[in-house]
């Protein structure tokens, strides 16, 4: 899910890379409070490598198919490290294939990132969610994966509704949003389904990726 | 990928000899200009602007409507929504729908406004290496933590993909077609998502190995200074992963200078445990190792003493070749001169010269292997360890690092099954089991033990196995 270039008016564009910067900038400093901040660098490098390719696979939801966006289950494996991957992701896929674009950079980047490090409290809130359910990790990830998409629709919409020139005509450009927003809570529990299931085996194969979770489970 | 991009970096036209600092000002003051333009009128000088700044750029017209493709859908979902949806004043009146005036003047300053920022973008990304850039962004202050990411991330990338690719051809192979999504196979999906990520996170564990073994985030490298003629001393060496039984244990020895020693042994006798100990990557559960006398401390830079991967994606991590070689002698403090004196030495030594501005992706097995050594070697290592240096190469490439082994200018530590080479290159043989030292030796005492070999799931190599001529004759390889 990404805005183009030439869509949003100037101070919106300015305003989400003020917003993305805050976030990158508050992100790094919790990670340079780690004991070697660079070592999680090549982790987050091939995770963010991987995250942009499975963006990639298509998944036939008759009569289209979609694409998962991934950044509800981002947060939840990197933490912290979701916004500088969420960044970097974006900035290539806007460099390497013009999805998105460079003004839209910060706008995309708060969109995508503020509901993955939503994901990512999710399940840091794991010690008072549904504590001891046997179900707790699947549906935290559910919860973390459809937040994650909802989130970034709600987000996108929202703006694209509210930098509609006061000219044109609202109304139905507001239907036609409301709509497009409707259409995205299917997209939301596919998103939802894949994030818990690929949270279901990395807890089995390596919990240690799982952020905050293996610790403690 | 990176290719793509870089495809026209190294024209020669105006807009390329730019300095890179003054691109991203230009960048950046354009496509604000752009981003605020809301008259019509200036929509004319605007595109007119971005076309001009491509053509003095040089690059093809194709390159930019290639560029177009992807977000081809969005423009045209513009294109045809827009104008029916927007604005009150009817143009024009199809049947049940209109055209509005305001829908049309919105969508032409969108498309344009659009088409020009991407167009400006293109030509400033387009017309220096990606890698120019990156180090701008991290002159300009950009932190090294997003700067590393971005150049870890499109190294990696080509690579990642391929790994999907490849995985999605296994399941296919094995009749898995999605053409409707149902719950046995999103269960399916969602297993090859999972594998992709476990395989992504470990190969960026040996990723992080090897660019610490070459002083990643490293605050000062270790001196070696050679006090002794034994290049290796372990003393009741053992290892054990957390939670684990040891799998190294009481591993004593000494290497001379300039000995080249043979680590032979079965899958899990503890080959490359021993090996990542030796270069301070683990720390020893019991035991001392030191090199030259000067004890190694786990988790240290220790230039003195390389490692070269069973795998070369995993040490080949820089964007260029060249990069690659230069990563260790610049986290060794070295000055630029010092540095490129030694990537050209390193290189020569390995005969990889001409592939110094290749991307390490695209090099063959042999070639990455030979630029891994170099890698090594630009640190000047008094000893090297080889972690099953022959793995996929084919005879040519073998042959050739074969050859080069038995010249090294360093002590070696040669791990491998491949028992012809060892008994090639190397001098003397330590036969590893079960995290025991069985037998230190003599090769070819040792491999003709042909009882000894097999009771360590080993096999005498062919060309100790005497051979019968037709005559009758039986022929003994020396």
């Amino acid at each position: 899910m990404h805005i183009n270039d030439g869509l949003l008016p100037i101070g919106v564009l300015a305003t989400g890379y003020a917003v993305t910067a805050g976030i990158t900038w508050y992100s790094l400093r919790r990670i340079n409070k780690l004991p070697d901040p660079q070592a999680a660098v090549p982790k987050v490098a091939l995770l963010t490598s991987a995250f942009f390719v499975a963006s990639w696979i298509n998944i036939p939801v008759p009569p289209t198919s979609v694409h998962l966006i991934l950044n509800g289950l981002m947060g939840v494996i990197l933490g912290w490290y979701a916004m500088p991957a969420i960044v970097v992701g974006l900035f290539l896929q806007a460099v390497m294939f013009q999805h998105g674009g460079l003004t839209t950079l910060g706008v995309n980047a708060a969109m995508m990132g503020i509901p993955a490090l939503g994901g990512y409290a999710i399940f840091q809130l794991h010690d008072y969610i549904l504590p001891g359910y046997k179900y707790q990790p699947h549906i935290l990830a559910f919860l973390g994966g459809a937040l994650g998409l909802g989130g970034a629709a709600l987000i996108a919409f929202t703006l694209l509704i509210v930098t509609i020139p006061a000219y044109l005509d609202v109304s139905a450009e507001r239907a036609a949003i409301t709509a497009l927003v409707a259409a995205h809570i299917p997209l939301m529990v596919i998103e939802g389904l894949f994030t818990a299931m690929v949270v279901t085996f990395l807890l089995r194969v390596r919990p240690d990726m799982v952020d905050g979770y293996a610790a403690s489970a | 990928m990176r290719l793509q991009l870089d495809r026209y970096a190294h024209l020669d036209s105006p807009i390329h000899r730019w300095s890179p600092r003054f691109k991203f000002a230009f960048l950046t003051a354009v496509v604000i200009a752009f981003a605020a333009i809301q008259h019509l009128w200036l929509v004319p000088p605007m595109v007119a602007f971005a076309l001009g700044l491509y053509a003095l750029s040089q690059m093809p017209a194709s390159y930019l409507i290639h560029r177009l493709r992807y977000p081809g859908i969005f423009l045209i979902t513009l294109i045809v929504v827009l104008p029916f949806f927007a604005g009150q004043t009817v143009l024009w009146q199809l049947g049940p729908l209109s055209i509005k005036t305001e829908g049309v003047v919105y969508t032409i300053l969108v498309v344009s406004r659009f088409f020009s920022i991407l167009t400006v973008s293109v030509v400033i990304f387009g017309t220096s290496p990606f890698m120019v850039h990156v180090r701008e962004l991290r002159a300009l202050g950009v932190s090294p933590i997003l700067t590393d990411t971005l150049l870890l991330t499109v190294r990696y990338l080509h690579e990642i993909s391929d790994m999907l690719g490849q995985m999605q051809q296994a399941m296919r192979l094995r009749g898995f077609e999605m053409k409707r999504l149902n719950i046995r196979q999103a269960g399916q999906l969602a297993g090859l998502l999972g594998t992709l990520l476990v395989r992504s996170y470990e190969q960026s564990e040996r990723v992080y190995t090897a660019m610490r073994l070459r002083g990643y985030s490293a605050k000062e490298a270790a001196m070696t200074t050679a006090t002794t003629e034994t290049a290796l001393q372990l003393n009741d060496i053992a290892f054990a992963y957390p939670g684990h039984q040891p799998v190294v244990t009481g591993v004593s020895l000494a290497i001379a200078d300039g000995e080249r020693v043979g680590l032979i042994g079965p899958n899990g006798a503890g080959k490359s445990s021993l090996l990542l100990t030796i270069c301070g990557v683990h720390a020893p559960s019991n035991g001392e190792v030191a090199l030259y006398g000067n004890p190694i401390a786990a988790g240290a830079f220790h230039p003195a003493v390389g490692l070269v991967f069973q795998n070369s994606n995993d040490q080949l991590f820089s964007s260029t070749v060249h990069d690659d070689v230069a990563f260790g002698p610049r986290n060794m403090g070295l000055n630029d001169e010092d540095v490129e004196a030694r990537v050209a030495d390193a290189l020569a030594k390995t005969r990889t010269q001409h592939l110094a501005e290749r991307i390490p992706h695209h090099l063959s097995g042999g070639e990455k292997r030979m630029v891994s050594i170099a890698s090594v070697l630009a640190m000047r290592p008094k000893l090297v360890l080889y972690d099953e240096p022959d793995a996929n190469l084919d005879m040519r490439a073998r042959r050739q690092l074969i050859r080069f082994l038995q010249d090294a200018p360093h002590t070696v530590l040669l791990a491998s099954h491949d028992l012809e080479m060892v008994l090639e290159v190397c001098d003397r043989v330590l036969l590893l089991d079960d995290g025991h030292i069985i037998a230190d030796g003599d090769p070819a005492t040792i491999m003709s033990d042909a009882a000894l070999m097999e009771a360590h799931g080993l096999e005498k190599p062919h060309s100790l196995v005497p051979h019968h001529h037709a005559d009758g004759s039986v022929h003994r390889n020396s």
